[in-house]
């Protein structure tokens, strides 16, 4: 059936679309037609898929599925372990329900693919998977299968699935709920109001029996009830909790204007007479409450994206235990565990490498999509995925104390922060609530001679015209469209004022180890000495330095190795030696390398590494800590003068500001004696931004007025910084101005609009010349015009190169389509 | 006039119960993914085979 089939079949495989290799293919009828498959993996597959009589899937499929690579059934059974299934998997007697994150969702005919096959094993009552966001659910009896069963099978079929964790979904979900039915109310109670109050207006003007009309109003005031006190909840509740906390917000204008109207209206309708303003609350209601159905929406999408971190972990681990290897439950890791964990798979907690070097991908946590080298005693974090392993390590941080869970605390905590911590801003809104409040008081007082119908309309008109809704919202969702866009290029915004003082800054101070220069050694210089070509030498190093301690060899290890190098040995302080084709290779110091001859005497002294067959120097190498190369181009667009703090030696740090034209430096600064110089700076009058690497910066940054950190590694928890930059690029840095450019553009368009409006509008209002309904109107295309205005900041996405695109935020892609890309 | 008495209250009760039904489909999940309903319509057969019990037996890989 699936057995290798020597009348090799050549061409692409039919099930995931890779070369089939003659003499290595099997086949499977599909359709009628055998079809050529490029492994056991992609036959069984889709021979399962036959049999099932679910031909349909390659019919209807439009686009190759991923290659099954399943791992053991021992890798599923983990997750029948006690400790991770009671954690993943919610269960009422027997039925029990999990939620997955399904990888490899290619296109809509896997998803049915995955239903219809797991439908098929006993004891499955429901499955769902949505592919677009890769989320699957699935209800099952627990005693007639296991869940390792279910899991093997959808690794099988080429879909590994992760149990993911439920919290923050399952609330998520309620909220969204509670919103949906708040806003049906609302809607439906909006739609009965009107009519009722087309009827009575009708009636004013057209005379209207006395019975009828009352009928109308007591209708009016039955609707309007439950959705003043249902969908109106959470403005009260707002405005409630505004004041206790001494900060009116929004919600204030708004649930007075809204109580009033309510109160007056109900005290007209049991009084007999009087005007009725229910059809004004209720629109009110209605209209705010879509706006803030929506902002919800978008809100819980990006809880969900930064809920990804904590996705991405893994539910089981591989622990060491002398030679033996034991799948855990990734809340069962401790520090000090070894851990193994191979290729395609993620790191499932921060630790250090022990023994063989291996590459990473570390895309999501540093924004670095290339794949990147740890050796012996490097570090590594939890959510890099090895590309070349296996990798073993030892813990030291799990769970919390990770940096991605430290990443998701301060996102969001930047989620929570509004951006409008400016002293000034906050004054005006508070004084801007205080002020319409008089004005309202004002108003009622002074059209009281007039009878109560018209200062009571007057009044309510004044309050909800002049509702600070797109002042308040103005600043607001500036900064968050802001964040949002910068979150696309992998920079964490943790401050939202920060982004608003940019613009007004004036000096620049940047660190200069890590921040101007890559950090590791690189090869700087290669000058070949003898007739040996550049390449061989350079291999002929690789080779040596492999095995070297030392952090020089940093600067060789991505380099292709010379084969035939043997008896490499570390002499300690001086270099490496080895041999070679029979002769004697040295690496290291000139007088190492070439013992005897005279220092100074001729070029060679020059090199700080020096290569040797024999004796005779064949090649040198500069090894230096190099200037980033997109330094100096960065650097430029930065519109701020700019001056080096550094901790390194005066000649090191005047060579990297010459190379990059920089005339203003300091170095052999400790991080207390930097954020003294900025405190100076200060103190004569500058705006300062500091950037740094974060971690010994602390308080470099701290000082600084806005304080950016680049290339972290390690603890962000004692980063006080304002805005962390996930990965190394400086593209990052001319990212941030840029949209703290059109930030400051946006907030004011906002702020003008927003004011305008009001003043303009307030005169009339007070004049009595506006009616509840039409204020409510205005006011909410005012408040919608706001946020649309922002809304433009999260277009124009600019890349961590610098580069401009238009397409929607890569943390936004899936984590499905993270996971096959990590295992492809 | 007494049409709208028993009118409007009836509409009322109309109201009512499509708010029950919407109150139960958003509560049994029915808004919750609107995209995929609409492609496995797309995709179901009219004819089945009947249950297919096993899963895929645990073929062994050739490693490359």
């Amino acid at each position: 059936m699936t057995t290798p089939d020597p009348t090799s079949l050549q061409g692409s495989c039919f099930h995931c679309g890779a070369p089939v290799l003659a003499g290595r293919s099997w086949s499977v009828p599909i359709d009628g037609k055998q079809r050529p498959m490029c492994c056991g993996g992609c036959a069984a597959a889709a021979q399962w898929v036959a049999d099932a009589g679910l031909d349909a899937y390659y019919r209807n499929r439009t686009s190759d599925a991923a290659r099954p690579e399943p791992r053991g059934s021992d890798w599923w059974e983990a997750f029948d372990r006690q400790e991770v299934f009671e954690k993943v998997v919610e269960c009422q007697g027997d039925e029990a329900e999990v939620l997955l994150t399904v990888a490899n969702l290619r296109c809509a005919a896997c998803s049915w693919l995955i239903e219809s096959s797991l439908s098929r094993l006993p004891g499955v009552h429901t499955v769902a998977v949505n592919p677009a966001t890769g989320r699957g659910r699935i209800i099952w009896n627990r005693r007639q299968a296991p869940l390792s069963r279910l899991l093997a099978h959808l690794d099988r079929l080429g879909y590994p699935a992760v149990p993911g964790h439920r919290r923050g979904e399952v609330q998520r979900q309620q909220q969204s709920h509670t919103d949906m039915r708040r806003l049906w109310v609302a809607g439906l109670g909006f739609l009965q109001v009107m009519t009722y109050a087309v009827a009575l207006y009708a009636g004013a003007f057209e005379g209207m029996d006395g019975a009828a009309r009352d009928f109308m109003r007591w209708l009016a005031l039955l609707v309007a009830t439950p959705v003043v006190i249902y969908s109106g909840w959470p403005f009260f509740a707002g405005a409630w909790a505004g004041l206790v906390r001494g900060r009116p917000g929004m919600d204030l204008p708004i649930a007075l204007a809204l109580g009033i109207a309510y109160g007056a209206s109900a005290l007209a309708v049991f009084g007999g007479h009087g005007e009725i303003y229910l059809d004004s609350a209720v629109m009110f209601i209605f209209f705010i409450g879509t706006a803030r159905y929506l902002e919800g929406r978008a809100r819980s999408h990006a809880d969900w994206v930064a809920e990804q971190h904590a996705n991405l972990l893994p539910a089981v681990a591989r622990r060491l235990e002398g030679e033996d290897t034991t799948l855990v439950g990734i809340d069962e890791i401790v520090p000090g565990d070894r851990l193994q964990v191979d290729r395609g798979e993620i790191v499932p907690a921060d630790g250090r490498v022990r023994g063989a070097a291996v590459r990473l991908d570390e895309s999501f946590i540093s924004g670095e999509s290339r794949p990147v080298e740890r050796r012996h005693d490097g570090l590594v974090n939890a959510g890099a995925t090895v590309l070349q392993g296996p990798l073993t390590m030892t813990v030291d941080q799990v769970g919390q104390g990770t940096l991605l869970a430290q990443m998701g605390r301060l996102a969001a905590r930047a989620q929570t922060d509004s951006g409008d911590e400016l002293p000034w801003v906050r004054w005006l809104s508070v004084g801007f609530v205080c002020a319409v409040s008089v004005l309202g008081l004002a108003t009622f007082v002074a059209w009281r001679g007039q009878g109560p119908d018209a200062a009571l309309s007057a009044t309510i008109a004044v309050l909800v015209v002049s509702c600070p809704c797109a002042l308040a919202l103005a600043i607001p969702t500036a900064v968050a469209g802001m964040r949002r866009n910068l979150a696309a290029s992998g920079v964490l915004v943790v401050t939202g004022a920060a982004l608003q003082k940019l613009t007004g800054a004036t000096l620049l101070a940047l660190d200069k180890t890590g921040t101007l220069t890559v950090g590791a050694p690189s090869l700087v210089k290669i000058t070949p000495l003898g007739d040996m070509e550049q390449d061989t030498c350079l291999a002929l190093a690789a080779a040596l330095e492999r095995h070297s301690q030392h952090p020089v060899g940093e600067a060789f290890a991505s380099m292709p190795v010379e084969p035939g190098v043997t008896a490499v040995a570390e002499i300690h302080g001086q270099g490496m030696q080895g041999a070679w084709n029979g002769a004697m290779l040295r690496l290291g110091q000139p007088d190492f390398a070439v013992p005897g001859k005279e220092q100074g005497q001729n070029s060679w002294s020059r090199w700080p590494t020096l290569l040797s067959v024999n004796g005779r120097a064949v090649c040198g190498f500069e090894v230096a800590d190099a200037v980033k190369p997109e330094a100096v181009k960065i650097l430029s667009r930065l519109p701020w003068p700019v001056r080096i703090l550094s901790g390194d030696q005066s000649d090191v740090v005047a060579q990297v500001a010459a190379e990059l034209g920089i005339a203003d430096f300091n170095a052999r600064m400790h991080a207390e004696q930097k954020a003294a110089w900025i405190a100076t700076a200060q103190r004569e009058g500058e705006t300062v931004v500091a950037v740094g690497d974060g971690v010994n910066d602390a308080p470099f940054l701290a000082q600084a007025d806005v304080g950016i950190a680049i290339g972290a590694r390690g603890s962000l928890a004692r980063t006080r910084a304002d805005i962390i930059v996930l990965g190394d690029h400086l593209g990052a840095l001319d990212a941030i101005w840029q949209v703290a450019q059109r930030g400051r553009r946006i907030i004011r368009q906002n702020l003008l609009w927003a004011l305008g409006y009001n003043l303009l509008a307030l005169p009339f209002a007070m004049a009595g010349l506006v009616t509840p309904w039409l204020a409510a109107l205005g006011m909410s295309i005012s408040s919608l015009l706001v946020v649309g205005n922002s809304l433009r900041l999260s277009r124009g996405t600019v890349q961590p190169d610098g580069e401009i695109s238009s397409s929607t935020s890569r943390s936004g892609e899936p984590l499905a389509s993270r996971l096959s890309e990590a295992s492809a | 006039m007494t049409s709208l008495l028993l009118l409007i209250p009836l509409s009322l009760a109309i109201l009512i119960g499509a708010g029950g039904l919407f109150f139960w489909a958003v509560r049994n999940g029915q808004y919750d993914d609107m995209e995929t309903p609409a492609w496995r319509m797309v995709m179901d057969d009219d004819q089945l085979p009947p249950e297919h019990g096993n899963e895929i037996a645990e073929e062994t890989q050739e490693d490359d």
